[in-house]
């Protein structure tokens, strides 16, 4: 009889083996989704430039106010600051003319803002830029016009 | 051990059935998690899915020379006729795009194309649509959307 079978082991060893391999797998399963990382920089940058151009920046008169209208006396540095900040985030807010010329930039000076200079290739930030469409009032005349912001963010 | 009933079938089963349970394993993690077979798109929130109409209503909201007259571009899709205004034609470039894409702009009443700038493929991102009242009682359709065959997700977040 021995001489049939090379195997000589108790049950419970092998049952136990069994159970183990099958627990580290459920484990390595949670843990995949439990540390999934969800990149939520674009999403902020989205929602920045959303803030800036249908509220914070909105261009008003006595009559009404016309959200994706700019108001160019409004973007300054204080009004950017107080219309988002987030300890974890920085941001620059840009307005170009059509021909791409700079109109004005905008540095709020947020803590994270020194490394945007650096951020493309640094592992340890992650940048994004959105851009908008645009129309802004300078000297109650409407021009047509690009908003840049450019996030960053920790990894 | 061995003299018990039901051992050597034990030992039988048991290697090809840890086989087994290998290879069904491998199989789960290459068509789960490396193929991302049956992976939902539907809880994902991406920048690219919360675009609105802006950039339509500011292009019908901005100020063209028509005839030495500036008028905007929603009243001058009441007059525009086959000669479709040059600086209609600059704005709808303007806006930002990804490189090797292009934003399309058409204006039709009662299914009469009478604008129709850029190209437009089957691959369209932000269709964005305004249908804007005429004093003759007509109603004009405007529709902006980008046409971009093989931007990425970046791309399009960046001018979403």
């Amino acid at each position: 009889m021995g001489s049939k079978v090379a195997f000589d082991a108790p049950r419970w060893i092998i049952d136990f083996s069994i159970t183990f391999i099958l627990a580290v797998f459920i484990l390595i399963i949670a843990l995949v989704f439990v540390n999934e990382k969800i990149d939520t920089n674009p999403i902020e940058a989205d929602n920045i430039i959303k803030n800036l151009v249908y509220s914070c920046l909105v261009y008003s008169d006595e009559v009404s106010s016309y959200p994706g209208v700019i108001d160019i006396n409004k973007l300054s540095k204080d009004r950017i600051k107080s219309c988002f900040s987030k300890d974890s985030l920085g941001y620059t807010v840009s307005l170009y003319d059509l021909e791409g010329n700079l109109i004005r930039n905008i540095d709020p000076e947020f803590n994270l803002n020194v490394f945007i200079p650096i951020c493309e290739g640094n592992k340890d930030f992650i940048c994004s830029e959105n851009k908008e469409f645009i129309l802004y009032m300078n000297d109650n005349k409407k021009f047509n016009g690009i908003l840049s912001v450019v996030v960053i963010s920790r990894v | 051990m061995f003299n018990k009933k039901g051992d050597i079938g034990y030992v039988t089963y048991l290697v090809p059935a840890l086989m087994l349970l290998t290879i069904i394993f491998i199989t789960f993690y290459i068509v789960f998690f490396v193929l991302g077979f049956g992976e939902s798109n539907t809880p994902q929130t991406t920048v690219a899915d919360q675009y609105s109409n802006i950039k339509l209503l500011n292009l019908l909201r901005s100020e063209i020379i028509q005839e030495g007259n500036v008028i905007l571009v929603a009243d001058y899709l009441e007059i525009a006729n086959e000669n479709t205004n040059g600086e209609l034609i600059k704005l709808v470039e303007s806006i930002p795009k990804p490189e090797f894409s292009n934003w399309h702009f058409e204006a039709s009443t009662n299914d009469n194309k009478f604008i129709d700038i850029g190209e437009s493929e089957d691959t369209v991102y932000f269709v964005q649509e305004i249908n804007i009242p005429t004093k003759l009682g007509n109603v004009i359709n405007s529709k902006l959307f980008l046409n971009c065959f093989g931007c990425s997700k970046k791309e399009l977040e960046e001018v979403s």
